[in-house]
């Protein structure tokens, strides 16, 4: 029946002409070419797809955060004490709340790269982990830089505090 | 199952071990009903016990309980994870409400969006 109708709907208007609808929507290009590396000389498409919903995601520089081959002072390292905002729902001026901690490792995936903080609230370790690209999470926030610590990956600080979370800024967010 | 939580109320239980899972599943999570069996529990002092007639627990009671903490990482709607130090729970009466009058720890977010109102609001701390 709707084969016919468009049949018949097809036959009635002018051959030859050209079929623009109005109804198909055709997306702008957001990029004006794919964000290909000088280097690729065929560029990969999901890792092109990657980068565009990077830099999409990537609304106030946090990106810069998560280089792996950055100065230790400009970029996220595991012991850093992080301070993370975050929206309470995606609503206009919705409440937020925010958590510090120290960084004990960072997920490098490129859109779904994340980090755990943690900290001890009432005496209790508590780990949050966070998606850094995510668009709830409002702003992360060096706090203050880790020092002395010679790994990637903290673990070992749930076992082995030492003076790790004693710092005040922890403290403050702690009670 | 058989795992033991601590008891964050003050109702005197202070280790508790799990033994039974409220729902048709093999593990419970914050926010779930379990049946648990008090471990160890404060010594009940005269002055408590003439104070505190109606709750008394002791070693060896079978209570019911809300789980507050786990120690295995939860996922929120948002995709991020928040893993605890330790299991806790609270213990509750026949009417679902906590048996102690304070709770003395923080608890999850997660039971605010399992209707668990009082125990959020007795909690001084909400993650």
């Amino acid at each position: 029946m709707l084969c016919r109708q468009l049949l018949t709907r097809a036959l009635a208007q002018p051959l030859f002409r050209s079929y623009t609808q109005a109804h198909i929507i055709v997306p702008q290009p957001q990029f004006d070419k794919p964000l290909a590396l000088p280097i690729e000389k065929r560029p990969n498409v999901m890792k092109v797809v990657e980068r565009e919903a990077i830099s999409r995601a990537n609304v106030d520089g946090r990106s810069d955060l998560f280089i792996r081959r950055a100065a230790p002072k400009d970029r996220l390292c595991a012991g850093d004490v992080v301070t993370v905002e975050t929206r309470n729902s995606m609503a206009e001026g919705a409440a937020t709340s925010s958590f510090t901690g120290v960084c004990i490792a960072i997920y490098r995936r490129g859109i779904d790269t994340s980090f755990i903080l943690r900290n001890l609230v009432q005496r209790v370790g508590v780990e949050i982990r966070f998606l850094a690209y995510s668009p709830l999470v409002k702003r992360i926030e060096i706090v203050h830089k880790g020092v002395g610590y010679r790994r990637a990956k903290l673990f070992y600080l749930r076992e082995n505090p030492g003076k790790a979370f004693q710092l005040k800024l922890l403290k403050k967010t702690g009670k | 199952m058989k795992s033991r939580l601590n008891v964050i109320d003050n109702s005197g239980a202070v280790v508790a071990e799990c033994i039974k899972v409220l729902k048709n599943a093999k593990w419970a999570e914050v926010g779930d009903e379990i049946v648990v069996a008090v471990k160890k529990a404060r010594p009940i002092s005269e002055a408590m016990s003439s104070s505190m007639s109606a709750a008394k627990i002791r070693k060896g009671d079978v209570r019911r309980a809300v789980i507050v903490r786990t120690k295995k990482e939860i996922r929120r709607p948002d995709g991020r994870y928040v893993r605890f130090d330790d299991n806790a729970c609270v213990l509750l009466n026949n009417q679902q409400q906590p048996l102690g009058s304070r709770i003395l720890g923080l608890v999850s977010a997660e039971l605010r969006f399992k209707n668990w109102v009082k125990v959020v609001s007795l909690a001084p701390r909400v993650v």
